[in-house]
């Protein structure tokens, strides 16, 4: 395999929701609350 | 937020660094469906599934770990001859997740219940390290570990992440120094260096 079709884009998509998914049960936050949080970090 | 716990720190910046992918994949689709619809329209009547033809090269690296995927991960991946000697065993693997995504992770164990820890998130598409953990024990005490967030892909990361150099472990009052990797290096070299601490 050397390049990237729609159908590749797509299943990286779903992998990554389900890692989210993953991180969003075990900390009982959902991905935009913790990358809002963590910006509100940064802007102190 | 807390990060003092090691663990808690590579599942933060991991979170990060897969919403970040998803970003990259979700901006990369829309760009190439816009692209090959726009030139469909000029050439009229088009099928869905010609949009789906490939769009996206990748030079040898990313073959390369491919294949590993693909095939399985040897000793030689894992260090060189020299530094073999240190190694009993190991339970490092990789394996993928999406179509070009790879995470590499496991546990490299050595003499003197030294034990190396190591996680890597790969973006294959981009051919980089988006997260990585690499940890030293020695029985139940933790040495040193390299801090993940120095190559996270995240612009907004926090500050106050950033400001903690020990961490202490959660049952104990050991306190270890947090090292810095400016640039990852291959397991390679973190095996010859946990081989240093043995010689």
């Amino acid at each position: 395999m050397d390049q990237m079709t729609l159908t590749e884009i797509i299943q990286d998509i779903h992998a990554m929701d389900e890692e989210l998914w993953h991180y969003e049960a075990r900390y009982g936050l959902r991905t935009n609350t913790f990358t809002s949080f963590t910006r509100r970090a940064v802007a102190g | 937020m807390q990060d003092e716990d090691p663990l808690e720190t590579r599942d933060y910046t991991d979170w990060a660094a897969c919403y970040e992918i998803k970003r990259h994949r979700e901006e990369l689709y829309e760009t190439v469906v816009r692209d090959r619809l726009r030139k469909a329209k000029s050439q009229g009547d088009i099928s869905l599934a010609d949009l789906n033809s490939p769009c996206n090269g990748s030079d040898a690296s990313g073959c390369v770990i491919h294949a590993i995927v693909h095939r399985g991960l040897q000793p030689s991946h894992l260090c060189r001859s020299d530094s073999a000697a240190f190694v009993r065993r190991h339970t490092v693997r990789i394996y993928s997740r999406g179509a070009w995504i790879g995470v590499l992770e496991g546990q490299i164990e050595f003499d003197q219940r030294l034990v190396l820890r190591v996680f890597e998130r790969m973006d294959f598409a981009r051919q980089r390290i988006m997260v990585y953990s690499y940890e030293v024990w020695q029985g139940q005490q933790q040495l040193y570990w390299y801090d993940p967030r120095n190559i996270l892909p995240m612009p907004a990361w926090p500050v106050a992440f950033r400001t903690t150099s020990t961490f202490r472990l959660t049952s104990s009052t050991i306190v270890s120094p947090r090292r810095t990797l400016l640039h990852p290096s291959q397991l390679p070299v973190l095996i010859e260096e946990v081989g240093q601490l043995l010689r």
